[in-house]
């Protein structure tokens, strides 16, 4: 409508091809809100409106099985804070992060270098590092309980072959954390190692040839001079992706340890979970997922504005 | 004793042959052309004169040092590559100090962080960043040097690749076809900018090229290199004038020469639409042979001067120059003569004209494509 009001109320002179151009770009307008639109409905109805409705429970005391509600305001937010299990589980949920992100990506890296310098069996070893991505964590956890068994684990019975009394691994509190960020790293190294690899591939080899004539004469000079600031922007996403990946750690610790022993291995998805399913407070589980949410973006929009200037070159 | 050479150098990667038994010198301050196809193998040589390839067969000598088994790093030879391969995370400034921090800093001063407090250090990067400076200005990109290659034209960062290769002085200079990501102006413009750099740094040169013109304008030698084989090397006059091989004469050149499949009569004539154009060739009445000659060795005269009829078959006007293609009966392809517009001012496609051939321009191969030897001068009494 807007558009016909301004067409009558041009001069007459205005030309007619201007008047084409704009009938043009208003039609090519509309071509692309009918394209957009099913995206767009989709991420409305599938992300926007459930993170809203998380939003709003968290502001309410809804438990499931309860006819009504009422808005409590912040009142959940002031309850979280003062939650020994909730501040035992946002401490675990950091030193788990704090462990597998720099191990996995350093290790993922290292992987994909020697899978990269090998010639022969890549195809093989590319294979065998990707089976862990491919297998299924939960059912994968059954062989690291048998593994690190206390008493019929191999892992005790190896150590104790060179005389080392090994630890009740998952089950006691010292070890139990530093346990699941084993098992953590060895499921995302593998992940890591193919996005590393296609990083790798993607470097110009002309580079290499141009250090290797400059003088850097070792394979950690070249490393240093190309590898390493070429795959910035490799790193920067690997990085982001393995923190995300071990911020929602769960699978572990609800087939293994169920947040013990002595809320020892108590991390954030695992607390929300109880929360929200087993004792049904959905509100209160609610607040705590805004706050998860939250946690992340921060995280993510730190990582991007401090380090993406830093990796991107042109 | 040449300054830098590849001697005997062969290489296949299992049945196929790259390089065949390849020989290349640089005298001190030469400026050689590698110049071919793509495919002949020129690329590899270079890679293998650097030491980033390695030949199967065959030896590499700078001066009276060989350097056959030595470490890239170690041959003291600078390399620029097509791509340019500057470090994109690097200002120019820390491209074109590379080498220099590579050779003149210890690993440990090069250490992040740790590196500041080595002893030694400070006036190491002292002296780094003047000699970057001075390489800088007389190429003219001291107003760029805190840009990165993402930030600068394709132009700059050829520039700065010079720069990088130019700022040790290398034993020779090794260059992978810098120019062919420029456009064609600056193009020629650069051309004539490297060979007077050439001039100055006084170093060998060895330059890969596939376009011939860039060969001939540039370099003092010229190899010309066909299936991993150099058909001649030698300078860019006789390329031209006296080319060994018919691919030699076919690559050099533009407009293409000319080729005329005949075969020789008596006393080793060539016969060309009952004119004698050579005399002298060796071998056998009846041997087919191949004439070459340049299109601006032929002329163009009036219908009716003497000499080989021909029909004007299509024209192309070049400014300077016209290209005329003409028919000569009892020939298969046109040929081309490059005439000046004056000389073809009222003529147009379809009109007869006269072709007179110079004796001397007519170069005789035969079919193994090799010149054939002629058996006396081949100046002889003008009979068109």
């Amino acid at each position: 409508m807007r558009e016909i009001a301004t067409t009558s109320l041009l001069p007459d002179n205005r030309s007619v091809a201007r008047q084409a151009a704009i009938r043009a770009a208003k039609r090519e307008e509309r071509v692309a809100w009918q394209l957009a639109a099913p995206a767009i409905t989709l991420i409305i109805v599938l992300i926007l409106l459930p993170t809203l409705a998380v939003f709003i429970f968290s502001l309410t005391n809804y438990e499931l099985g309860y006819d009504d509600f009422q808005f409590i305001g912040l009142d959940n937010y002031i309850e979280l804070f003062g939650d020994r299990t909730f501040l035992i589980s946002l401490k675990n949920t950091a030193i788990y992060t704090a462990i597998v992100t720099p191990f996995s990506v350093f290790i993922g890296l290292g992987v994909a270098l020697l899978i990269e310098g090998e010639t022969r069996g890549r195809a093989f070893f590319r294979t065998v590092y990707f089976l862990p991505v491919a297998s299924l964590l939960v059912a994968m956890a059954t062989v690291f309980q048998y593994l690190l068994h206390p008493t019929i684990g191999p892992v005790n019975a190896m150590l104790s072959m060179v005389g080392i009394a090994g630890p009740n691994w998952l089950g006691s509190s010292s070890t139990v954390l530093l346990s699941l960020a084993i098992i953590g790293i060895w499921q995302s190294v593998s992940f890591n190692m193919v996005l590393f690899l296609a990083g790798l591939t993607a470097i110009p080899r002309d580079l290499y040839a141009a250090a290797e004539v400059d003088g850097a004469k070792s394979s950690w000079e070249r490393f240093r001079l190309v590898t390493w600031p070429m795959l910035g922007p490799t790193t920067l996403f690997v990085t982001t992706i393995s923190v995300i990946n071990a911020v929602k750690v769960f699978e572990t610790v609800k087939t293994l340890t169920e947040g013990g022993p002595n809320k020892s291995s108590e991390v954030l998805l695992w607390t929300i979970y109880q929360e929200g399913f087993v004792f049904l407070r959905v509100g209160y589980a609610s607040a705590m997922t805004v706050i998860f949410l939250a946690f992340l973006i921060v995280l993510m929009l730190v990582q991007y504005r401090v380090l993406d200037k830093r990796v991107h070159y042109t | 004793m040449s300054a830098f050479a590849l001697r005997n150098i062969s290489k296949s990667y299992g049945a196929n042959s790259i390089l065949n038994d390849v020989s290349i010198e640089a005298e001190e301050g030469e400026f050689i052309a590698l110049v071919g196809p793509s495919g002949c193998g020129k690329s590899t040589l270079l890679r293998i004169a650097a030491g980033l390839d390695h030949g199967d067969t065959g030896s590499i000598w700078m001066g009276d040092r060989e350097i056959t088994a030595i470490h890239p790093a170690d041959r003291n030879v600078a390399m620029v590559f097509q791509s340019y391969a500057l470090y994109p995370h690097l200002t120019a400034e820390q491209n074109i100090a590379v080498p220099l921090a590579m050779r003149n800093l210890s690993t440990l001063q090069r250490m992040p962080f740790l590196g500041r407090f080595v002893s030694g250090r400070r006036t190491a990067q002292a002296g780094i960043k003047q000699q970057v400076l001075t390489t800088a200005t007389s190429l003219q990109i001291d107003h760029l040097l805190d840009r990165k290659p993402g930030q600068m034209s394709g132009g700059q960062r050829q520039r700065v690749a010079l720069a990088r290769a130019l700022v040790r002085q290398p034993g020779v200079f090794l260059m992978d076809e810098p120019l062919s990501n420029l456009d064609a102006n600056l193009r020629v413009h650069t051309r004539a900018e490297i060979v007077d750099l050439h001039r100055r740094a006084g170093v060998p040169t060895i330059y890969v090229t596939h376009d011939q013109s860039e060969a001939l304008s540039m370099a003092d030698r010229v190899a010309v290199m066909m299936g991993g084989k150099v058909l001649q090397f030698d300078s860019p006059a006789s390329i031209y004038d006296d080319p060994r091989h018919i691919e030699v004469a076919k690559f050099v050149g533009s407009p293409r020469i000319n080729i005329i499949n005949a075969i020789t009569s008596e006393n080793g004539a060539v016969i060309l639409a009952g004119k004698t154009v050579a005399e002298g060739v060796t071998g056998p009445v009846g041997t087919p042979i191949q004439l070459a000659i340049r299109p601006e060795r032929i002329k163009l005269r009036s219908a009716s001067a003497k000499g080989i009829a021909a029909t004007i078959s299509r024209l192309e006007f070049l400014g300077s120059e016209v290209l005329v293609a003409t028919h000569v009966a009892g020939t298969e392809d046109d040929l081309v003569v490059k005439a000046v517009p004056a000389d073809i001012a009222h003529l147009a496609a379809g009109a007869p004209v006269t072709l007179q051939i110079d004796k001397d321009a007519c170069l005789i191969f035969g079919q193994d494509g090799l010149r054939v030897p002629m058996r006396t001068p081949t100046r002889i009494a003008v009979d068109a």
